[in-house]
């Protein structure tokens, strides 16, 4: 190869070639195969040092070449009255702290089940995602804040990236943006259209089996589809939907489709047990304030209301199991928590019935009983979330946050509950220090 | 009896397939689409399209080929985004017909990882610090050039010079491993 050609394939590979040129490079690759296999080289080569050196911050070497007239005497001098400088300057003018990092600040409902893919920092329900940082929100919702004037709410399951402090990538789901008026900017990207916020609020529909759509509900935002330039601008009111690589289709605006806040929730049993509460089935188990325990036992204790109801379709249980002072939670019987409607039991958490030793879940209209893939062993705190509107169920470790399901079901979409147990078969003991059933979410 | 999570195990050997490829499909990128910034960006949209398709992968098929694939229809896909942004994409026909020759094992890349460090070992001080600001900074070579009280010109040709010698010797060290004499 000439000399030549080493240099063209640098300047391809830097970027740094017209596309005149780069439309005549293509040319002679079309027929010099010698070329192609030399590219192939120069770009692993190129691939390798970008590797290398790709995000290592630059050595502090680079040092301005001090001038040779300047004698050695007047050099220390100057440097020793910079130095006089840079101290005066710093204790009137502290230095300014480093800038921080660019995160999005994510918040999320008490329901809410998810994971993150890329670096993330913080705890419980406030997360901050590092750029590039893709949200996976499989249940419940998340408000995402790239930076201080956008926000994006978020309802499960939905897929997020964090593509930068302007720019979101909504790969899947429901998503609701708005863009403070006082400035900023705001990208938000589908796999077909983006959407750039001019100052306003709308919501993104994308989902694999349709079309994706925009709905304006405040302002202007411009729609392009990928891969074209231009695009329209739509206004407060309209809505646009991918018809195929060329057309937008415009209908009305649906605002009732999009996630609105986060998930309210509040509790309808907590505190302290009082034995006035519960009925007693049959057994002699020991209630007091901090504790219910027993061996072959059933207690029953009516909720105020059916629930979940319309308006809060979601039902977080918190239970927390301790080791009973006689009898093992874990038996061939059964020990745990179970769910009736008019008498008829639907739903069971805990010990279920069986020679298994572990949590598991027992929807009652089908059998036989869910157990996690991996054993859950013990005596522990367990949560069981459901959500009527789907009839998803799911059983997680701990309290909230929810950690990833270990358990998941189905009930019939709509089913609601009007009375609780907490009980152990012959053989078993259940111990019971407290038990939180919240209800909440957004109603859709 | 037993009701495991649908998948669970599949999704695990999916990711775990998604990992092991993801310096070659970065390659593959920076190979089939060069002078952009954000390669990186890209893999990421990629590995997206990857995972809302993860359901039509049949595990321990040809990963790598089902990978590559998506890499090239994202690209056709995305070309006019992708040049307005400052990449230069080839032509469908190139695409397909140079494919093979960027489609490198991840073993592959290390071992050409392994002797760049050795050959940049071999540098003098400040030509390790061009390549590293040329590879680690958005600044041009002119601000480089200033910083440094060299040429602009000087500083290029001498990048030239290093990307050819480094070419050179990458390709001795790689003779020499004992894979390569085999």
């Amino acid at each position: 190869m000439k000399r030549s050609d080493h240099q063209l394939i640098q300047q391809v590979l830097d970027g740094a070639i017209s596309l005149e040129a780069f439309d005549a490079f293509q040319e002679r690759l079309r027929g010099e195969p010698e070329l192609a296999k030399f590219y192939g080289e120069y770009a692993l080569l190129h691939h390798s040092l970008c590797e290398e050196f790709e995000g290592h911050p630059v050595p502090s070497a680079v040092q301005p070449v001090a001038g040779r007239t300047i004698s050695a005497r007047i050099a220390l001098v100057a440097i020793a009255a910079l130095l006089l400088l840079a101290f005066i300057l710093y204790r009137k003018f502290p230095s300014p702290a480093r800038p921080a990092p660019v995160v999005a600040a994510v918040r999320f409902s008490a329901d809410a089940v998810w994971q993150i893919d890329g670096a993330a920092q913080g705890r419980g329900a406030a997360v901050d995602l590092a750029l590039g940082a893709t949200l996976q929100l499989l249940h419940g919702q998340a408000r995402v804040s790239p930076n201080p004037a956008a926000t994006a709410l978020i309802d499960g399951p939905c897929t997020l990236t964090f593509v930068s402090k302007d720019s979101l990538h909504l790969a899947d789901g429901f998503g609701r943006f708005r863009l403070e008026k006082t400035g900023g900017r705001l990208e938000v990207t589908t796999p077909s259209i983006s959407a750039v916020d001019l100052g306003t609020e709308f919501g993104i529909d994308t989902h694999q089996d349709r079309p994706d759509e925009l709905h304006v509900f405040d302002g202007k935002v411009r729609m392009r589809l990928n891969g074209t330039n231009g695009g329209e601008i739509l206004s407060a009111g309209e809505a646009g939907r991918v018809l195929g690589p060329d057309g937008i289709e415009h209908f009305t605006a649906d605002a009732n489709r999009f996630p609105k806040e986060l998930g309210q929730f509040q509790a309808v049993v907590s505190g302290p047990f009082v034995k006035a509460d519960w009925r007693l089935d049959y057994g002699n188990p020991s209630i007091s304030g901090d504790r219910i325990d027993g061996v072959n036992y059933s207690v029953f204790r009516r909720l105020p209301e059916p629930e979940p109801a319309e308006d809060h379709p979601v039902m977080l249980v918190t239970l927390e199991v301790a080791h009973a002072p006689a009898g093992d939670f874990h038996t061939d019987g059964w020990a745990g928590m179970s769910f009736f409607s008019k008498g008829t039991e639907l739903l069971f958490f805990g010990d279920s019935f069986g020679p298994e030793r572990t949590w598991s879940l027992d929807v009652k209209q089908r059998i036989p009983i869910i157990l996690p893939g991996n054993l859950v062993v013990g005596p522990r705190t367990v949560t069981l979330r459901y959500d009527r509107n789907s009839g998803d169920v799911s059983l997680h470790e701990g309290n909230l946050p929810l950690g990833p399901a270990f358990c998941t079901g189905k009930l019939p979409p709509g089913t609601r509950f009007d009375e609780i147990r907490l009980g152990a078969s012959s053989s078993a003991a259940l111990s019971v220090r407290s038990l939180t059933i919240r209800v909440g979410g957004e109603r859709r | 009896m037993n009701e495991i999570p649908q998948d669970s195990a599949g999704s695990e050997e999916f990711v775990g397939e998604l990992t092991n490829h993801q310096t070659s499909m970065l390659a593959y990128i920076r190979s089939l689409a060069p002078g952009g910034s954000g390669a990186r960006d890209l893999l990421q949209e990629v590995n997206i399209t990857l995972w809302k398709k993860r359901d039509s992968f049949q595990l321990g098929t040809n990963f790598k080929a089902w990978a590559f694939q998506t890499i090239r229809y994202h690209l056709l896909n995305h070309r006019r985004r992708l040049i307005s942004h400052g990449w230069l994409v080839f032509d469908d026909d190139l695409i397909e017909r140079m494919s093979p020759e960027f489609e490198v094992e991840p073993e592959d890349l290390e071992e050409r990882h392994l002797a760049l460090r050795s050959c940049l070992l071999r540098l003098r001080p400040q030509d390790r610090d061009l390549l590293h600001h040329r590879y680690a900074t958005e600044s041009s070579l002119q601000e480089y050039a200033v910083a440094t009280h060299r040429s602009a010109g000087t500083l290029k040709a001498t990048l030239f010079n290093l990307r050819a010698a480094l070419k050179r010797c990458i390709e001795r060290q790689l003779l020499a491993m004992p894979t390569h004499q085999r």
